[in-house]
């Protein structure tokens, strides 16, 4: 490229911001391994005692039960939102994008208000007792669903229709010919969604703002709590576990599912 | 048609303001393909049209980019008369570009898009204004100012990104395929309106096409370009009558291509012995020895059926007639690989052979054509 | 999120008629699952507003003692002021910002750009508390920020960043920053390039060629994407609650005080219908601006 000012004036601004992205991550990190209460600089050495108080019962069981949730919830909108997407991408034109649109509109509204709104509920009917993981678990799928909607709906656009029928006209039953032509065909929409949902889910702290009690918290809502009232480097060595545990399943699930082309919605 | 071609070179034309255009050892090659453009030089005649004329991936719109400004060669230099520019940005550079998807500001009025080079140029208002209408009308546009592009067609469009590249009057126009996106008829008829324009204004151009009648008949001089190289540059008539290559041959114009051996090499001649056992007298195009592998080129309008024409001939069965009315093609079958195909103008002044006829094809005095085979 | 909010992109593939009506019912756990966790406790959510509260309960009829109480409050108007001044400012930093990644990710060519985009997502792994937590380490009286401010001399005592509105409005940028550069590169790549390239060639440098050709030409999807960003960070609470040390206070921190502390839950309902009214109309617009970019192109 030939030199030019306003490019140079584009990188230093473009470093900038990718500064202002990485360094609060890069800040979790050094809080884990290093030995101050507060992290010091100059930076004053290597240390890993705040793990000790972090890969405790009181930090693992939030993180299993958000591994739970999220597995749950997870699965929940794999197995609605698929059975969904495949209807829409058979069906008629007519009224698709507003159905479409209907099951996705749980992400314009603030998760809080749908947290509130379904406490509320649940209030009204005396229903106390509901609250709890499973509730977490269908909550959380409400948000999971439009993402297995998109990315299931990508891989069907290269189906065709015509390959079922073919198949059924060769001796197939519906369930059989849709699950030897179309089914593998899903499956990596399928994953990535599933996927997808997955992390939101275990990510999740405004839909389960008011949802959780002290026997069953989420990790991220137990971590919200310190936060507001206490400080301390454990939760950065919590925080960076939680990390790396979606890093790793992310890395595994890319090794199966090209991941790319799920995340601009298949436009790319 | 083949009447009306250029036969002579254009003489630089004193005081129409043209600019020379010079690529010396121009190299481009993406990643590790083959190299798109190798060593090529040219010269543009000030106020020449030029067209680069070649199929896809010869390098020619690749040329062209770099003519423009948008590919920087990896090699070379390109001179605008006599000026070193490869360093230049397009912005810098005086050439304007008419492009195949034309290119149009979708947001701006026509006006706006026209008078887009002349405000760059920090025109004052009220001469933009006079130039964009003058453009206009030279384009058949007058008044259309304050319409947008979405609502012109297609040769509409194309006409206003004609208009928006001259009334910058550039040093160079370049041609990007413009008319690839249009039906037939219109595509004839810019063609003639883009000639007579640019014969007009006087703006050395270069055109890009891979249509060999448009090229045929839009340009002074034709550069067949292929796998980065120009096969051959001259006139049009030059090209059509004295390829030198079979590929040349091939993709200007109906030919057929007859493989031989040269049993007699001479100056400008050769006796060929065909391989269908006939021998016959050819041009030569390069130089060929005997015992060479040719091509002879036969083209079909040249050939006769009828036995006044003389001269040797070959004989085959004839497989197939195509009537189109004003033009007649016979195909004949020689042997199990080589066809030829005749044709006949004018057919229903002759008798044209049946398919499963025997026929004899004569080939006059001077129309072959001795090529390398390659 | 608009990737995931726009209709996937398709042109319908003819299928027999009974199949498809028989097809039909695939939908409906779906639809029954948002219709049940989602639309139906939501307008319960906003009848109930007007219906008169008792704590944590309805005891009573229709009124709009809520809302009379909320906007007769000059705290919540401040409330409401500051979230939305807050949004703006979200909005209009991630836009630009946006802007800047996606234009050099999707025009520049060059080979760092897939890296930048990593950098970009990298921070969506993790939960926002987490993003938050590292502004606070950084933020803090005794943050790494502060620390280099009174080590290099630049301050003479610790800067309360924490309690600030512009520690919020970092955290609430620093997690809406990706979505941004989503919906600017769908824009970015709308433009045909040609079109810039035609620009250069008539004289207009890089810097024109941005400002009078690719600008307007994506400014509708910039717009949408600016109201995406204010959309979200209305509602963020995390950010707030974390960054805004209890002195800063938005709607979400305001919901979550009335439901959680203070338990008026018919405020609580009140500020989330507002809270709703804003999301509507700000959906709306995205809406009608997504329609007239469609159009202009």
């Amino acid at each position: 490229m030939r030199f030019h000012p306003w490019l140079l004036l584009r990188s230093v601004l473009l470093v900038l911001v990718l500064a202002f992205v990485a360094v609060p991550m890069i800040v979790v990190v050094w809080t884990s391994i290093q030995p101050d209460p507060y992290p010091a600089f100059p930076p004053s050495g290597l240390s890993l005692t705040w793990w000790d108080s972090a890969l405790t019962r009181e930090w693992l069981l939030p993180m299993a039960l958000s591994a739970e949730i999220a597995l749950g919830s997870a699965l929940c909108a794999l197995l609605v939102g698929s059975a969904a997407a495949y209807a829409l991408a058979r069906g008629p034109a007519r009224g698709r994008a507003a159905l479409e649109g209907f099951l996705a509109s749980p992400l314009l509204l603030p998760e809080i208000v749908i947290s509130l709104s379904v406490i509320q509920v649940i209030s009204m009917l005396g229903a106390r007792g509901l609250i709890g993981p499973t509730l977490l678990v269908v909550a959380h799928a409400l948000i999971g669903i439009p993402f297995v909607l998109r990315t299931v709906g990508v891989s069907l656009l290269g189906v065709n229709p015509l390959w079922e029928r073919a198949a059924r006209d060769l001796g197939a039953s519906a369930w059989r010919a849709f699950a030897t032509v179309t089914l593998p065909l899903m499956r990596s929409g399928m994953f990535a969604g599933a996927l997808f949902a997955f992390i939101v889910s275990f990510n999740n702290v405004e839909l389960s703002l008011f949802l959780t009690t002290r026997d069953s918290n989420t990790l991220p809502i137990k971590l919200l709590q310190y936060m507001e009232y206490e400080y301390s480097p454990t939760l950065a060595c919590v925080a960076v576990t939680s990390v790396l545990g979606i890093c790793l399943i992310t890395g595994v699930a890319s090794r199966f599912v090209h991941l790319t082309e799920f995340i601009h919605g298949g436009t790319k | 048609m083949i009447a009306q071609l250029r036969t002579k070179e254009p003489t630089t034309q004193a005081g129409t303001g043209g600019s020379a255009v010079t690529l010396r050892g121009i190299r481009k090659q993406f990643g590790s393909a083959a190299a798109a453009v190798e060593d090529l030089d040219l010269d543009v005649h000030p106020g020449e049209f030029l067209t680069l004329l070649g199929p896809s991936g010869c390098g020619k719109t690749t040329t062209l980019n770099m003519v423009a400004g948008f590919l920087t060669p990896d090699a070379g230099r390109i001179l605008l008369d006599g000026q070193d520019v490869h360093q230049l940005p397009p912005d810098r550079r005086d050439t304007a570009m008419v492009f195949q998807q034309y290119a149009l500001f979708p947001h701006l009025t026509v006006g706006q898009n026209v008078g887009y080079g002349l405000r760059m140029r920090k025109c004052p208002k009220a001469e933009i204004r006079e130039r964009v209408a003058d453009a206009l009308g030279r384009v058949g546009l007058a008044g259309r100012e304050d319409r947008l592009s979405s609502q012109l067609s297609g040769g509409q469009q194309q006409r206003v990104a004609l208009a928006r590249a001259i009334v910058v009057r550039p040093k160079v126009l370049l041609f990007d395929e413009p008319l690839s996106n249009l039906d037939l008829k219109l595509r004839e008829q810019l063609r003639l309106e883009i000639k007579h324009l640019q014969r007009e204004l006087g703006i050395t151009s270069i055109f890009v096409t891979h249509d060999q009648t448009e090229a045929l008949v839009m340009s002074d001089r034709i550069a067949v370009m292929r796998d980065g190289r120009i096969e051959q540059l001259g006139t049009p008539e030059t090209i059509y009558r004295e390829p030198v290559s079979a590929f040349v041959a091939g993709f200007v114009g109906q030919s057929n291509l007859i493989p031989g051996v040269c049993t007699e090499g001479g100056a400008g001649e050769c006796t060929v012995r065909l391989a269908t056992t006939d021998a016959v007298r050819a041009h030569q195009s390069g130089t060929i020895a005997a015992g060479d592998a040719v091509r002879v080129l036969l083209r079909p309008e040249a050939l006769r059926l009828d036995t006044a024409a003389g001269g040797p001939s070959i004989t085959g069965r004839v497989i197939d007639v195509v009537n189109e009315g004003n033009l007649a093609t016979v195909v004949l079958v020689i042997t199990e690989s080589i066809q030829l195909r005749v044709s006949v103008s004018d057919p229903g002044a002759h008798s044209l052979p049946t398919p499963g006829d025997e026929a004899t094809v004569f080939i006059p005095p001077g129309v072959a054509r001795a090529l390398p085979a390659d | 999120m608009t990737a995931i909010v726009a209709p996937t992109p398709s042109t319908p593939i003819p299928v027999p008629q009974q199949r498809r009506s028989r097809l039909q019912w695939l939908t409906l756990p779906a639809t029954v699952w948002v219709l049940a966790v989602f639309a139906i406790p939501t307008a319960i959510l906003l009848t109930s507003s007007v219906l008169t509260y008792d704590g944590a309960k309805v005891t009573g009829p229709l009124t709009t003692a809520n809302y009379g109480n909320l906007f007769g409050d000059s705290y919540f108007r401040s409330v409401l002021w500051d979230t939305v001044s807050i949004s703006f400012m979200v909005g209009a930093v991630c836009t630009a910002a946006g802007l800047l990644v996606a234009h050099f990710i999707v025009r520049s060519g060059s080979r760092f750009r897939t890296l930048v985009l990593l950098i970009v997502l990298a921070p969506l792994v993790s939960s926002v508390v987490v993003r938050t937590y590292g502004w606070l380490v950084l933020l803090q009286d005794d943050g790494l920020v502060n620390q280099i401010l009174l080590w290099t001399g630049l301050s003479a005592s610790p800067v309360a960043f924490i309690g600030s509105k512009s520690a919020v409005i970092a955290g609430l940028v620093h997690v809406l920053l990706p979505f941004a550069v989503f919906t600017a590169i769908s824009s970015v790549q709308s433009v045909d390039p040609v079109l810039e390239r035609a620009s250069r060639d008539l004289g207009a440098g890089p810097v024109s060629t941005f400002f009078r050709i690719t600008l307007p030409l994506i400014r509708p999807g910039l717009i949408a994407g600016f109201m995406l960003t204010f959309a979200i960070s209305l509602g963020a609470y995390a950010a707030a609650a974390i960054l805004g040390g209890g002195r800063v206070q938005t709607l979400a921190t305001l919901v979550r005080d009335r439901m959680v502390v203070s338990l008026e839950w018919g405020q609580a309902a009140a500020i989330a219908v507002v809270h709703f009214a804003v999301g509507v109309i700000t959906v709306s617009a995205l809406l009608l601006a997504g329609r007239r970019s469609r159009k202009g192109m």
